[in-house]
């Protein structure tokens, strides 16, 4: 049997019909006061639907979290831990790592952009996950496209998982119409990509994500210069260089790197200013943003249009997998200074493996 | 039966039987010179300056390994070429140019290229565009070496052949895969300019059922021209009938159509129908596909599945 775990967000998405942008901390409330409904439960049931595989054993939250649309469906399952009537997003992280210590092959979600989150959070990336979307705010591409691709990935998964992204949308901004997105986490979903791929594949896409970061990571070392400052940005690509250096790194944070070693942990835009101030010579390494190719200017707020002020376009090095970057029509920056955005548009190349790299336009 | 739309193949099935005698034998140099005559004739490349290899990838592998040092290689993405890796493995740095909707072209003016070698496929694979025109190419050729892959020439009806005798940097590769209905083969040949002879010393010999299929394959002009004028009259109809669906279709002088369309996970729904397309969203953008132009009856399932799935 393969062991699926269940858990439903049963108030995402239901801010959306009523204009609410999210449902995140008490928002949901007023959702339900503005005559929201929930709509999980549909968006659960069309991929219920489609489940032909015949081992499937569900674990699953309590009642309005997953037990009670596998009810109506002749699915093998059992009910994971205990639930109050009301549930709040610490319910969802109890659940999945309760579900996480059965053991299961992997983890079903249905929510938004948090909800994504907070399973992350729980489970990090021991176990894998098929994200469907059923939020407000569902940038994450680590969410299905449609129920028909959830539900492949539930009949077909075996070992072959790929790496996708979690983002951290500001849920206040949002309602104000700015999309400022930063990069959350990681987490392994089922890869069935493969099945669309036909005989000739594309060259860019052989060899798992984490090989790569490696060779970029590699590549960026053997290219590191002495006296210089390396202010890294937020993600797993930029860590692979200080996992491979063996020094600290925030996974979200910035932090500045100098002569192989770590000089600031999780700095601040004036930590940053000072250190320039200190040593002058500095460049930036940074991953963009996945789905928006923000490189400035969204997310990593500390690198801050002062801090760009000091890098010439020369000292960015930019850097991605081929499948992340190559997905981009271009990156983008919008650090607030105009002049600083034009002076680092353009081409610039981004270092995609070793000795290779994609020349992307960076718009502003 | 699955209808498979990925590859850019000839849909039109061919046999060709093959009765080879004395296998004990090499190819001998004199089989080897009938067969580079008649590639000669058929393309109008000087036979002096035709070399034959096992597909495309080993054509551009022998520059590759001639003329790797002290340059880049730069291709486009995306793309399915395999000498990528070769490339990095004696060093060279790869540069790749994304291409970007909804025009895909590459300003090569500002793109700074020298001393490097460039991979251009015309028309582009994806896109069934042409990437670069006659200028533009003259410019690179200057302080570069340009590789032109006309894999699509049967169904484009241009080449840039008539620049090989002024441009000792230019080479231009053709494939008998598409347009010949020889994918099981993989056969390819190039022409080079003067620049260039020194990497090719050597012809290589094909084995003998290879040789005697390849002869067969070019007398056989019939199955040619009335494949290539079946392929583009359907893709013409079908880019009319995917247009109808409200679906994005772009202009392609090849034997195959990149398309976009919104609709969600669309080739894993045409999957489910039985029919595989190329989902260029995994390795580039997302929405973006490309069609192989089949067979009638298979682009009539496409679109009988296409309106299907936009109930």
């Amino acid at each position: 049997m393969v062991k699926v775990g269940l858990v439903v967000n049963p108030v995402a998405g239901m801010g959306g019909k009523v204009g609410l942008k999210g449902t995140d901390g008490e928002m949901y409330k007023k959702a339900l006061e503005l005559g929201a409904e929930p709509v999980t439960g549909p968006r659960l049931e069309s991929v219920l639907k489609l489940i032909t595989r015949k081992d499937v054993y569900f674990y699953t939250a309590p009642k309005n979290m997953g037990e009670d649309y596998l009810k109506n469906y002749s699915l093998k399952y059992e009910v994971v831990g205990n639930l109050d009537d009301e549930t709040t997003s610490s319910d969802t992280k109890r659940l999945a790592v309760e579900i996480k210590k059965i053991g299961v092959d992997v983890i079903v979600f249905v929510g938004g952009d948090g909800t994504a989150r907070d399973i992350l959070d729980a489970v990090k990336m021991d176990v894998p996950v098929i994200a469907i979307p059923s939020g407000v705010k569902m940038f994450s591409s680590a969410f299905v496209l449609s129920a028909n691709a959830a539900a492949e990935m539930i009949n077909t998964f075996s070992d072959d998982f790929i790496e996708k992204e979690v983002l951290d949308i500001d849920e206040d901004a949002f309602r104000n119409n700015i999309l400022d997105a930063k990069y959350y986490g990681t987490v392994l979903v089922p890869n069935i990509e493969n099945l669309l791929q036909g005989k000739k594949a594309a060259s860019n896409i052989k060899g798992p994500a984490i090989d790569r970061k490696k060779e970029v990571a590699k590549y960026v070392i053997e290219n590191l210069e002495k006296d210089c400052l390396y202010i890294l940005g937020p993600g797993t690509t930029v860590k692979e260089i200080t996992e491979a250096l063996g020094v600290e790194k925030t996974l979200l944070g910035i932090d500045v790197l100098l002569n192989g070693k770590i000089v600031a942990l999780d700095a601040k835009e004036n930590d940053i200013l000072n250190l320039i101030k200190k040593y002058g010579k500095a460049r930036i390494i940074i991953t963009p943003i996945g789905g928006s190719g923000f490189i400035f200017g969204r997310g990593s707020r500390q690198i801050s249009s002062e801090v760009l002020k000091k890098i010439d376009k020369e000292d960015l090095i930019i850097v991605s997998t081929i499948d992340k970057v190559g997905g981009l029509p271009c990156l983008r920056i919008d650090s607030g200074d105009r002049a600083v955005d034009e002076k680092l548009s353009g081409n610039l190349e981004v270092i995609v493996d070793y000795n290779e790299e994609i020349i992307m336009e960076v718009k502003c | 039966m699955l209808i498979d739309l990925t590859s850019n193949e000839n849909p039109y099935s061919r046999d060709i039987d093959i009765n080879i005698k004395e296998i004990n034998r090499y190819t001998s140099r004199k089989e080897m010179e009938s067969l580079i005559s008649k590639l000669a004739d058929y393309s109008g490349f000087n036979k002096e300056s035709i070399i034959i290899d096992y597909g495309t990838n080993r054509l551009i592998e022998r520059v590759i390994l001639k003329y790797h040092k002290n340059r880049d290689l730069y291709i486009l993405n995306p793309n399915s070429y395999g000498f990528i890796g070769l490339a990095k493995d004696v060093g060279m740095k790869v540069k790749r140019l994304q291409l970007v909707p909804p025009d895909f072209t590459i300003d090569w003016e500002k793109q700074d290229i020298n001393n490097s070698i460039i991979v251009i496929d015309s028309p582009n694979n994806p896109t069934g565009q042409f990437m670069i025109n006659e200028d533009q190419l003259k410019k690179l050729l200057k302080n570069n070496i340009v590789i032109i892959d006309e894999a699509g020439y049967e169904y484009s009806s241009f080449t840039f052949g008539s620049l090989i005798e002024d441009n000792d940097n230019l080479c231009i590769i053709r494939t008998l895969d598409k347009a010949f209905g020889l994918a099981g083969l993989k056969i390819g040949y190039m022409t080079f300019g003067n620049g260039l002879s020194k990497c090719f010393n050597n012809n290589i010999e094909l084995n003998k059922p290879t040789l005697k299929a390849l002869e067969i394959a070019l007398s056989d002009t019939e199955y040619l021209k009335k494949t290539t004028d079946k392929t583009i009259n359907i893709k013409n109809q079908l880019i009319n009938n995917l247009r109808d669906l409200e679906i994005i279709v772009y202009d392609s002088y090849a034997n195959y159509l990149l398309i976009n369309t919104e609709i969600a996970d669309f080739s894993l729904k045409l999957r489910k129908r039985g029919i595989m397309i190329e989902d260029l969203s995994v390795s580039w953008i997302k929405g973006y596909y490309r069609i192989t132009i089949g067979t009638k009856n298979e682009i009539d399932s496409l679109i009988a599945a296409i309106k299907e799935i936009k109930k």
